[in-house]
């Protein structure tokens, strides 16, 4: 719930018993506003009494005055009176005047009586006999008038007469009068002034047929309580309209006089109180209602603002705590050297704990030491690191630099340190504020990478190569194979044709024949190199290990026929020695070196072979004298197909793969093969090199045992 | 009298042609590289060859290498590849030489050379007013 909304709870809460407080002593004040408008009704019939009272008791007395004045009159003087009578009525109220005797027979009076009609008696009526009884002035309750038909209320006082005898003095007062009298005086809008007289009859009424009916109201309420001789009022239901009825009696002659009007209007002033009070209550409660919802929302707008400023602050707090502990994790958790050091001298004025575990050192050290920053790095990046990154921030710059650092336990590390300079005012750079982070890791998977790269890189020009190689081989090969078979082939159609037209002399036939066997020869042999090549190529070749008498080997090599008649000239062969090699196969180089040698060279120079043993390797070197290398073939010298430049114009037949096979031989031995030239015409040492045994290398000897090796 | 030169490095080869087509009655010189081939042709200047027989694979200067130090009066020289590598069709082409790969029949040989004789005659008018 929002703050407005509490408070307006709060406040209808805390004002609900004011509210009722007000309400109550609303009702109170309208009720007594109600009995004082009661109270005053009933003082008004009270009025209406003593007016009636008067009024009655002043006409009795004038009757009274009158009868006095008629005291002692005998009947028969009595009848001679009526002008008298009349005199006297005329300056009254009253309706007529007349005098009866004890019997009650009227001996005169003002109303006119035609003379046949009987005499007037009066001997049954109430008042007459009341008169007669008490000797007292009396009222009649009303009467339609015998006379006139009029309700009418008779005055009677008694007579004395002059026989002794009792007569009675009689004034009826049609009620129209008293009723005008008693309307003018009290009369008001929606206002009944009733007079009641003794028997309950209506005997004044704002209404005229009530009174020339003369209904009754004797069983009213107030006009029985009046009886009683009491006063009051009372709210009674009166033909449907509530109304308030004061009643007062007469007490004279025990009439009633009764004021009526509805309650509505009687009690308008208190309803008007109450409709002025509640609305002014009403208006008061939604004017604080309002004032109390205005308020509420600044008050709630307030407490908000508050409550936000409060938690602003609060969170202001924390943040800061939580910055400076952040910072602090940060900065600790760091894994690098958060440092500041002195643009000047470079001399540390920060360094964060983590430099322990980043350089071995505590910060301490850094810190209480003549250390400055530059002394952690690796000697050989330190002249340069420091020369340009110092120069960068002395101008004002960031500078970022990677260098090797020195461990304290004496490990290298990479570290990257981003430094930025604080400026002075100057421009010039006051403090250098860096991280260093140990990017070793960085820096060895980006070695391994590039250790690996370049090793993929080696490997796919390698494969390459090979392919590239191979398919130049097999370009070769097919050449060198094609040449022979097309020689021999072109050789013996030659034959044949020369034969048929008759031409073939006999020593051509036999220099055809030769060269088809020489050709077949070389075809052979070319056979047997490529096979060897390509097992050599394909890593498929196999050495057959065996402990070789160097001697022996050297004595077979120099012993073939291609060596025939040359002279080779064997030294160093003084000692014993044992070789650990495929015989075979360095028999095979061994001749291939030598027939070379005698291929390249005049068959009157002879060939050295020198046997000697260096650093645990056999190295057998046969030197020529013949037509030498020109500079650079040594490199073509050892591929496939390759043959000195000199070799071929010299027409000297060769297919150029003696020497890669016999190289590739002595490498896969573990050994080499290199030449020396003095250049062309100055004869070439070709050297082999061979380890004795394959020792301390036992994953070369596994390969080898292996029988796969390269 | 038709001259046939033969460039070739493979000595029984070189024997064959020239031997073959000496038999057939043409005037045939033979070199064993690209070099010896060139200076023959100097040598002979301002004679040209009305043929060459040209092997690819050489040492010292191949067929290809020849062709292109070839001095430009000697460009229309027909010249017939006489090879047995892989790639000697390609490099024929870019030579805008013909081809006869080894091993090859005498008999194809000699009809090859004929026929380009007897092209070359026919569309090198300088050629056949100097043979009239």
């Amino acid at each position: 719930m929002s703050q407005r909304g509490r408070l307006m709870l709060t406040l209808a809460a805390a004002m609900l018993p004011l509210v009722l407080l007000a309400l109550g002593l609303l009702w109170r004040d309208a009720q007594a506003v109600e009995n004082r408008i009661a109270r005053d009704r009933v003082a008004l019939a009270q009025a209406g009494a003593l007016t009636v009272t008067a009024y009655l008791e002043g006409n009795l007395r004038t009757l009274q005055v009158v009868a006095a004045e008629l005291a002692g009159v005998s009947p028969q003087e009595a009848r001679t009176l009526q002008p008298w009578l009349s005199l006297k009525q005329q300056s009254n109220p009253w309706s007529g005047l007349g005098i009866h005797d004890s019997e009650g027979t009227r001996l005169v009076g003002t109303l006119q009586q035609s003379p046949e009609a009987p005499p007037v008696s009066i001997s049954d009526r109430g008042y007459f006999q009341r008169v007669q009884e008490t000797g007292e002035p009396t009222v009649s309750n009303a009467v339609i008038g015998r006379g006139t038909g009029r309700p009418t209320v008779v005055l009677a006082v008694p007579l004395p007469m002059a026989d002794g005898e009792r007569g009675v003095l009689v004034a009826p007062i049609h009620l129209e009068s008293l009723s005008t009298g008693m309307l003018s005086a009290l009369g008001a809008d929606g206002v009944r002034v009733m007079l009641v007289d003794g028997a309950g009859q209506i005997v004044v009424h704002p209404d005229p047929e009530q009174v020339a009916n003369l209904t009754s109201m004797a069983d009213r309420e107030e006009v029985l309580a009046s009886q009683r001789g009491e006063m009051g009022s009372l709210i009674g239901d009166r033909g449907g309209v509530q109304r308030l009825v004061a009643y007062a009696p007469v007490p004279s002659v025990g009439w009633t006089v009764v004021i009526s009007e509805p309650s509505s209007i009687a009690f308008a002033p208190a309803r008007e109180l109450l409709l002025q009070g509640a609305g002014l209550l009403g208006v008061t409660l939604v004017a604080v209602l309002a004032i109390g919802w205005v308020l509420g929302g600044l008050v709630s707008r307030s407490y908000a603002s508050e409550q936000r400023a409060r938690q602003d602050a609060e969170l202001q707090r924390r943040s800061a705590q939580d910055s400076q502990q952040r910072y602090a994790d940060l900065v600790d958790g760091l894994d690098g050297v958060v440092w500041e050091a002195r643009a000047d001298d470079l001399t540390f004025t920060y360094v964060s704990p983590a430099s322990e575990s980043v350089l071995g050192h505590p910060a301490d050290y850094w810190l209480a030491g003549p250390s400055r920053w530059g002394d952690q790095m690796h000697p050989d990046d330190a002249a340069f690191t420091l020369e340009h990154c110092v120069a960068e921030l002395r101008e004002g710059h960031d500078h970022s630099c990677e260098y090797r650092a020195i461990h304290a336990d004496g490990r290298v590390i990479w570290v990257a340190d981003m430094i930025r300079a604080t400026l002075s005012d100057d421009g010039s750079a006051q403090l250098l504020r860096g991280i260093m982070i140990d990017v070793t890791a960085r820096h060895q998977v980006e070695e391994e990478r590039t250790r690996l790269l370049s090793a993929e890189q080696r490997a796919r020009a390698e494969a390459e190569d090979a392919v590239r190689s191979r398919d130049e081989f097999l370009s070769i090969a097919s050449h060198e194979l094609r040449n022979p078979v097309a020689a021999i082939k072109g050789t013996g159609q030659l034959i044949r044709r020369l034969a048929d037209r008759g031409s073939l002399s006999e020593r051509a036939e036999r220099e055809y024949l030769d060269t088809i066997v020489r050709t077949s020869d070389r075809l052979a042999r070319l056979v047997e190199d490529l096979l060897d090549v390509s097992r050599l190529r394909g890593d498929q070749f196999q050495l057959r290990m065996e402990s070789i008498d160097v001697a022996t080997l050297v004595r077979e090599a120099t012993s073939t026929e291609a060596l025939a008649g040359r002279e080779v000239r064997v030294d160093g062969l003084e000692h014993a020695l044992e070789l650990l090699a495929d015989p075979d196969r360095v028999q095979q180089i061994l001749q291939n070196l030598l027939e070379n040698a005698a291929k390249y060279s005049p068959s009157s120079t002879p060939i050295d072979l020198v046997v000697r043993v260096e650093g645990g390797r056999l190295e057998v070197a046969v030197t020529d004298y013949g037509i030498g290398l020109p500079p650079g073939s040594e490199r073509t010298l050892f591929t496939p197909f390759g043959r000195a430049p000199n070799a071929v114009s010299a027409n000297i037949p060769g297919m150029g793969l003696g020497l890669y096979i016999s190289r590739r031989l002595a490498e896969a031995h573990g050994g080499t093969l290199v030449v020396q030239s003095a250049g062309e015409g100055h004869g070439s040492t070709f050297r082999l090199l061979l380890p004795l045994a394959p020792v301390g290398d036992p994953n070369r000897a596994v390969g080898v045992m292996g029988g796969v090796t390269t | 009298m038709s001259r046939i030169l033969v460039v070739e490095d493979d000595v029984a080869i070189r024997r064959l042609a020239h031997d073959l087509l000496s038999d057939e009655g043409y005037e045939v010189a033979t070199a064993c590289t690209g070099q010896e081939a060139l200076d023959l042709l100097a040598e002979w200047y301002p004679e040209c060859p009305d043929l060459i027989l040209l092997d690819l694979m050489m040492p010292v200067m191949d067929g290809e290498t020849f062709y292109r130090h070839l001095p430009s009066e000697a460009r229309s020289i027909p010249i017939l590849v006489l090879s047995g590598s892989r790639g000697a069709r390609e490099a024929a082409m870019r030579l805008g030489a013909a081809i006869i790969q080894k091993p090859f029949d005498l008999d194809d040989l000699l009809q090859r050379v004929e026929s380009m004789l007897a092209d070359a005659v026919a569309t090198d008018p300088a050629r056949i007013e100097r043979l009239g």
